[in-house]
C-alpha cells in the first residue's frame, strides 16, 4: 500500500506535520509545507526559516523568540519585536519555522 | 484580562529532579498551613515517580503537585499522570519562583539545597553533576532556556562533575547563552587545567561562595 503522506516530489511527513527525515528538506519542500497551511513564503519568512535551521545546527535546539528578535535587529530591522515575527507566522513563529525548515517539532514546552 | 495567565505564588516549593528516594523527600515535606500554599514539582527522571507517589501525595496535603510536561511526555507520550499530579511547565515553575516564592527546596542530581529568597541579585542555577545521557543534559539546558525566555537575571555555576556539561557534545547548547548574552556562565575550575569548550568565566571556590551569597534564589539542579 502506498504512503499517502508521500509522493515522488514530497518527502514523508509525520502526523505532527514535520518531516520524518530532515535530510529531505529543500527550498521546494519548505514551499510545499507552507502551502499546505495556505502560507506563501516571502523574504522575511525565509530569513526566519534559515535562522532557525542555522541555530538548530549550531546549538542543537530551536532558538528562543528573543534570540530570533535580537538576530533580526542585528540584521538591520531595528524595530523588530516578537510582534514582527508573529505577523509572519501568527500560529507560532519558531514552531512554524521549524516545521517549514524541515526540523523536528520542538519537544520543549518553553 | 483575557488571554493572560495568572502565575500562582507559593510559600514553599519543593523541586525534585533526582529519581531516587523521592518518597522520603515527599514524606519530609511539611503540610501547608491553612493560609499558605506549597508546591511539589517533579522534573526530569523524577517524573517517573509520579504514579507511585499519588497516595503519598494525597496524604501529605501539599497544595499542588505538578510534573514537567516536557519531561513527562518524553517518557509517557499520550498519557496523563495520575491525580493529584498534573502537568505544568518549567517556565511556569520559574515564573512562580520569580513571583516571590518564600522558600525553594531543590533536590537535585548532586544533592539538596534550600534557598530562602534572600539577597538582592537574580537567580543562580547550580550544576554539580555530570550528565549520564543526552536527555539529562538537554533537560538541564531547558532550565536556562526557560529562565532566559522570561528575561530573568540568571547565572549558572558549574562545579565538580558539572563541568562535563561544558565539554564535548554537551557544550554547544550552552554556547547559545553566551553568544546571545542571555546569562552569565561560571565554572568553578579551581586548579583544574582541562580546557572547557564553552567560554564560561572560570572562578575559584571562594568566588563561588560569593556568587551564591549574592543571589536571591539558588536552585541546585
Amino acid at each position: 500500500m502506498s504512503d499517502p503522506s508521500r509522493d515522488s516530489d514530497r518527502p514523508a511527513i509525520g502526523a505532527d506535520g514535520h518531516l520524518l527525515d530532515r535530510n529531505g528538506w529543500t527550498d521546494a519542500v519548505a514551499r510545499q509545507l507552507a502551502a499546505r497551511d495556505g502560507v506563501e513564503l516571502g523574504e522575511m519568512h525565509w530569513w526566519l526559516i534559515r535562522f532557525v535551521r542555522d541555530h538548530f545546527d549550531r546549538y542543537g535546539n530551536p532558538p528562543l523568540m528573543r534570540m530570533a528578535v535580537a538576530a533580526l535587529r542585528e540584521s538591520g530591522v531595528e524595530d523588530a519585536s516578537s510582534r514582527t515575527l508573529y505577523r509572519l507566522f501568527p500560529d507560532g513563529p519558531i514552531r512554524l519555522a521549524c516545521r517549514y525548515g524541515g526540523l523536528p517539532a520542538p519537544e520543549s514546552c518553553i | 484580562m483575557a488571554g493572560r495567565h495568572t502565575i500562582p505564588k507559593f510559600d514553599r516549593i519543593l523541586l525534585i529532579r533526582c529519581g531516587s528516594d523521592v518518597e522520603d523527600r515527599l514524606w519530609d515535606f511539611p503540610a501547608a498551613p491553612e493560609d499558605s500554599s506549597n508546591l511539589v514539582f517533579l522534573h526530569g527522571d523524577a517524573v517517573e515517580s509520579a504514579d507511585r507517589l499519588k497516595t503519598l501525595a494525597v496524604r501529605s496535603h501539599a497544595a499542588s503537585f505538578q510534573v514537567c510536561r516536557t519531561s513527562w511526555c518524553r517518557r509517557h507520550p499520550g498519557r496523563a499522570p495520575a491525580p493529584p499530579f498534573e502537568l505544568s511547565t518549567l517556565t511556569r515553575l520559574i515564573a512562580s519562583i520569580a513571583a516571590g516564592a518564600g522558600r525553594v527546596d531543590s533536590d537535585g542530581l548532586s544533592g539538596a539545597c534550600c534557598s530562602q529568597g534572600s539577597g538582592d541579585g537574580g537567580y543562580l542555577l547550580e550544576i554539580a553533576f555530570a550528565p549520564d545521557s543526552p536527555r539529562q543534559a538537554e533537560e538541564t539546558v531547558e532550565w536556562l532556556l526557560a529562565a532566559a525566555s522570561l528575561e530573568l537575571d540568571v547565572r549558572v555555576l558549574f562545579s565538580a562533575g558539572g563541568l562535563a556539561h561544558l565539554r564535548g557534545e554537551f557544550a554547544p547548547a550552552w554556547r547559545q547563552f553566551i553568544d546571545f548574552d542571555l546569562a552569565g556562565l561560571y565554572a568553578q575550575t579551581g586548579n583544574r587545567v582541562d580546557p572547557l569548550d564553552v567560554d564560561a568565566r572560570c572562578i575559584e571556590p571562594s568566588d563561588a561562595i560569593g556568587l551564591r551569597g549574592d543571589r536571591r534564589q539558588v536552585i541546585l539542579l
